[in-house]
Parts: structure tokens; sequence; C-alpha cells
């Protein structure tokens, strides 16, 4: 079996193959570890968390419903889960006796973990990007430069460099979107 | 005017200068300021992305653990399976526990007849085993099987089975040999456990009755880590 997209890759992946598995760990194992890693902040416990999470999609494969979603959006919901059941059982360690502070800080962790999870999206839907898009953003996101600025530092014409902007930040918008909704 | 140019909204997210009609619009406009907010919200994650915040493959041992785990998902698909599978597959897994290797070879119980804990009139006792201790579990226990109009039952009782945290036990039954075994269900310490058996348990092929320490691990195989068993024919 060579799944041509990810339709197909999805399908064989409920259908039980075992290869589909290995090639759906090979396409998005990174992103779901990366995940875990910037929301956890160590590798060992972004480990565990992969694990898990690929472990889970395969026996609750049959639960994935390709009319909701793709099959990445699904992984990175399952991710978000097991990231908000590794802070809750740190909590639930840790519990303090004043409840409602504690309760402040699980909506603090859980907030800086959606963030943490958020950013890693926008890097990989980022680094997916082509070129001159992948460049011009990075020059109006990290070095703030104007889209006049850009134009005369990559040549490009001034109308150009305006509506790749506009369709990058629309494909980034996209993918939070989707990712935050595929259940 | 009609709507904002998008491009310009675009921009006005990333906090650019653009027309000033545009801006009066995407004030006014829901439509457009709701565009310009998940544009807001997108430059304002991309502007906090890091170059830790790509991603990175997860270290090789992370595959090992997801495949080792899906092969034993698929070798114990049944809950028929073999207590040799069972422990090669925990070996290869580095779940050996220490008991396991008291496993090996012991085909225990002995000989047992009846004499027995409350039975109903209408039972009949088909057959009992004393369950011999396993490894340095050190407890002992008693396995019996009656039918209750028609229905085979089996009744297993462990007195002093100890408390085990992160764990449970879980009673089987299996061929003389170990290499079949069918899980029966779970047994509290402390009480004595009566199941109804599938009508077409064939006890001569199935006469070993053990009782296996687990953990919640998601396996459904045996762990191989055997606290009693016995022999029905013996």
């Amino acid at each position: 079996m060579q799944p041509s997209d990810d339709s197909e890759l999805a399908a064989a992946f409920v259908a039980g193959d075992e290869r589909a598995l290995e090639q759906v760990y090979s396409r998005w194992s990174s992103l779901v570890f990366t995940m875990a890693r910037r929301a956890t902040g160590n590798e060992s416990d972004a480990s565990d968390i992969t694990q898990a999470v690929f472990i889970s999609a395969w026996r609750g494969r049959s639960g994935f419903d390709a009319a909701k979603g793709s099959l990445p959006g699904w992984l990175v919901t399952i991710t978000r889960r097991r990231i908000a059941d590794h802070w809750e059982s740190i909590s639930r360690e840790t519990r303090k006796i004043d409840a409602e502070s504690a309760r402040l800080d699980d909506e603090a962790v859980a907030g800086h973990a959606e963030e943490s999870v958020n950013r890693v999206l926008i890097a990989d839907e980022l680094s997916q990007l082509g070129e001159p898009q992948k460049k011009i953003m990075e020059l109006a996101f990290f070095q703030d430069l104007t889209h006049a600025q850009i134009a005369r530092a990559l040549d490009i014409p001034l109308g150009t460099v305006k509506s790749h902007i506009r369709r990058s930040l629309d494909r980034l918008r996209t993918r939070l979107e989707v990712d935050h909704v595929a259940l | 005017m009609s709507h904002c140019d998008e491009d310009a909204l675009a921009l006005l997210a990333l906090g650019e200068v653009v027309d000033s009609r545009d801006v009066a619009h995407a004030q006014e406009c829901a439509e457009c300021s709701a565009r310009l907010e998940e544009y807001r919200t997108v430059v304002g994650v991309g502007r906090t992305v890091t170059a830790d915040d790509y991603p990175t493959a997860p270290p090789a041992e992370v595959w090992d653990a997801v495949s080792a785990e899906v092969a034993r998902d698929r070798a114990s698909g049944s809950d028929v399976v073999s207590l040799d599978a069972a422990r090669s597959r925990r070996r290869r897994g580095g779940y050996v526990l220490a008991a396991a290797a008291a496993v090996v070879g012991l085909v225990a119980g002995s000989a047992v007849t009846a004499s027995v804990i409350n039975r109903p009139e209408s039972a009949q006792l088909v057959a009992s085993a004393q369950l011999d201790p396993i490894g340095d579990a050190g407890v002992t226990g008693k396995a019996e099987v009656q039918t209750v109009n028609g229905t085979s039952q089996l009744k297993v009782t462990v007195p002093n089975l100890p408390n085990v945290n992160g764990g449970y036990y879980e009673v089987w039954m299996a061929t003389a040999d170990t290499k079949n075994m069918v899980a029966i269900g779970n047994l509290n310490p402390g009480s004595t456990a009566v199941y109804t058996l599938p009508a077409g348990m064939d006890l001569a092929s199935f006469p070993v009755v053990d009782v296996s320490l687990e953990t919640y691990d998601g396996n459904t195989g045996h762990s191989a880590t055997s606290v009693v068993r016995g022999n029905l024919n013996a």
C-alpha cells in the first residue's frame, strides 16, 4: 500500500493497516512530540505523551470520522487532551489547600499549554510555506518589517508581497481553526 | 464603501498603517472586524514563535515503544493467548517481572475433593482444585466448578490475597501446558468470585485455574505473573 494522499492514508489507518500507522507516525509524530515538548517543557514527558497519543489513536481508530476533520487535526485534538491530562495529574498530586488559587493556577497552566500548542501549529504551517512566502512571513513576524520594506529587501513587487501576506495569514488562520474544531 | 480590501486587513493586523477608509470600515463592519480579529490572533501567535517551536522528531525509542505495544495488541487480539507468548512479549517490551521466571514449568495444583463454600441446593460440584502458590506470592486458594440449573460456574477464593497498588488480579483457565489461556474475570482481594463459564467451555481441555497479577497497561494478555494455580483434573 502506498497511499497517495492523506485521505487514503487515513482510510488505511482506520482499517487497521499497521503500515499506515507507521506512515501516520512518520508524518505527524514530530508535530505531536513538539507540541508536547513545548507544553510540558521536557522531552521525557513529551515522549510519554507522544507514545500515548499514537497508541490511543491506533486503539481508537474506529472513532476517527473523516467527515469531521483531517487525521492530523484529530491527532492534534488527542494531543491537546493528553497534555491536559498530564497537567491535571500533576495538579492533583500537588493540590493546594486553597482551592481557588489552585483553580486559577490550573487555568493559567491550561492557557499556557494551549498557547504552546498553537505556536507549534503555526511554526509547522510556516515551515510548510513555499518561497518566497516563508521568507516574507518571517520578515513580517520576526523582523517587524513593513510590506514595503519586505518588497525592497526581496525585490518583489509591493502588490505581490501584500497578497502573499494575506494568503499566508489565511492559511495560518485556517490551520488554527481546523485543528481546534476537528474532533 | 464595500468591504475592506483583504490585503489591507492583513496589513492592519500586522500593525501597518493602511488607508484610513479601510480602518474606518473595519471598525464598523462586523464581518471585517471579525476577520481582523482572526488575523490579529494569528499574528499574535506567529510573533511569539521561536526556533524551539518548529517540529522536531521524537527520540527513536518512542516509535519502538508504539510498535511494541501495537504488536502486543495484535498478539492478544483474542483473549485466548499462549502464556509463553505473553511471557516473551513482556520480555521484549521490557516488562519482565521478577516473578515471571517462577512460572516456568510450574503446572502445580493438587488433587482436591469436595468440600466447599455456600453451595445452593441445586448446585452440583463438578470439579475442584487447590490453588497452590506460584513464585513468592505465598498465598493459597481454592477453585470449584459447579453446575447450577445447567450452567457451569467457576468459584474462586484466595483468602489473604494482598491488596495491590496500581494493579489487579485476574482469573484464567488454561490448557494443562498453559499454552492457551482464557480470561475469566477479575478477582478482588477478600472476596469469593463466581463466574459463569462459557457454555462450550471444556474442562478437560482447560483444566488449569490460574490467578495472575495484572497492571493497568491496557494489555489484555496474561502478565506472566501468576500468584496461584491449580489443576481441576489432578
